[in-house]
């Protein structure tokens, strides 16, 4: 049996009887080193085939002519598709602008998207462990305690139905609106209750995550300050939480 | 016609914007553009074709070539299809070309000139038969001769560092 390359050579020349062909072709299919040295030099030949084709063109006679032609035909195009110049310029300047604003979106966009990250990474609904005897008293309004019991079981709707105009519920209506995404109303909620327990931990923080929510970043850093000077359960989250904040803000003011 | 075309003219376009600097991508465009100016040329009523489709063709994408370049910008517009399924051989970009030009065309430019002349007719699709009439001789001679060029330039080829190194051949099997 001749060796690969005499094998390829007789193949690619058609020097091989349509037996041999089939047989050959079989041996492809199973003779990895023979497919790799076939599938190189066909590949050659087919540059060559394509090489002597460009040879032969550019020693055609009628080249230069059809050159001078082509040429002369793709330049006139060209100066018929340039624009005038203040058209050029206009369109510059539109492209220009419109950069801008895509940048100023992009900011935007990447700002926003960072204060509503950084509620996502911190916002927890208040656990049913951190209830506090402070909220919950003999004297605690019946539908209060309905509309607490309806947060808890994670019916925010039916939260909200009791506790909206009992001021003593606000806390829990703001929470129930948290989770319900109704931030504008569950800062009023949760100011309202603020108002009436300034000491109370839990709206502090609730309030600093809803502040940031709304991108109002000083004032959320004020509702946090009031936890992380203190030894609390929020201090540490608190402490955190502000870092980010002031990173965000540091930012802001690099890029206004 | 437009699949004889598109078969046998679109791999020389390839290579030839390749060899002009351009990507496999901007070869495709170019060749559907120019194929696109050769309809229209075709479809003018006072065109004549006074030389072969294949030149024509050549000026026109290497023209093309030109002209988009200086443009410098890619529009991308509605273009028919005219690959049909045709595979075009990838040679790769410029650094792979320069590997084909090397390995294949220099050790083809060094067959003696019989051998040179014969496989450029067979690389130009002529039979057999007219290969024999246009170099003087039988059928059954242009058969064995085209066995022997194609074997003594695939020896020469397997002999190359290149070739080696592309099959994965170490220096010492070489001397086997």
């Amino acid at each position: 049996m001749p060796d690969n390359g005499e094998y390829i050579a007789e193949y690619l020349s058609g020097g091989l009887s349509p037996e041999e062909m089939k047989e050959f072709e079989a041996r492809l299919a199973t003779d990895e080193e023979l497919n790799k040295e076939y599938q190189l030099l066909s590949k050659g030949m087919d540059y060559l085939k394509v090489r002597a084709m460009l040879e032969e063109i550019e020693n055609d006679p009628d080249l230069p002519e059809l050159d001078k032609e082509y040429e002369a035909y793709f330049r006139e195009k060209k100066k018929s598709a340039s624009k005038p110049k203040f058209r050029r310029a206009l369109w510059r300047t539109l492209q220009a602008a419109a950069f801008v604003g895509a940048l100023l979106l992009i900011r935007t966009i990447l700002f926003s998207v960072t204060t509503v990250k950084l509620y996502d990474r911190f916002y927890d609904p208040l656990s049913s462990e951190a209830l506090s005897t402070a909220v919950i008293t003999d004297s605690t309004n019946a539908s209060v305690l309905l509309g607490i019991d309806c947060y808890f079981l994670e019916d925010y709707v039916g939260a909200i139905k009791h506790l909206v105009e009992v001021p003593e519920g606000s806390f829990y209506l703001g929470l129930s609106q948290l989770e319900l995404e109704q931030f504008d109303d569950a800062l009023e909620s949760l100011q309202v209750y603020q108002d009436g327990y300034p000491e109370n931990l839990d709206v502090h923080w609730y309030l600093g995550l809803t502040y940031l929510r709304l991108d109002e970043l000083d004032e959320a850093l004020n509702s946090l300050n009031k936890l992380s000077t203190k030894s609390n359960p929020y201090s540490s989250r608190a402490e955190k939480l502000i870092g980010e904040i002031e990173k965000v803000k540091a930012a802001r003011k690099e890029n206004p | 016609m437009l699949e004889f075309v598109n078969r046998v003219y679109r791999p020389m376009i390839h290579l030839l914007i390749l060899q002009m600097g351009g990507s496999r991508d901007d070869a495709e465009d170019v060749f559907q553009d120019g194929m696109l100016e050769l309809i229209k040329k075709s479809e003018d009523p006072s065109f004549q074709l006074t030389s072969s489709i294949k030149t024509l063709l050549y000026a026109i994408c290497k023209n093309l070539w030109k002209y988009k370049s200086r443009m410098n910008h890619r529009t991308v517009k509605f273009r028919p299809d005219f690959n049909s399924g045709v595979e075009v051989p990838e040679y790769g970009e410029a650094g792979d070309l320069d590997l084909y030009e090397k390995l294949f065309w220099g050790n083809f430019k060094l067959l003696p000139k019989t051998c040179r002349q014969l496989l450029e007719l067979h690389f130009k699709n002529h039979r057999n038969k007219e290969i024999a009439r246009l170099l003087n001789t039988t059928e059954a001679y242009v058969k064995k001769r085209k066995s022997f060029c194609t074997r003594q330039m695939i020896q020469a080829i397997q002999k190359t560092s290149e070739y080696r190194k592309l099959m994965g051949l170490s220096k010492t099997s070489l001397l086997i």
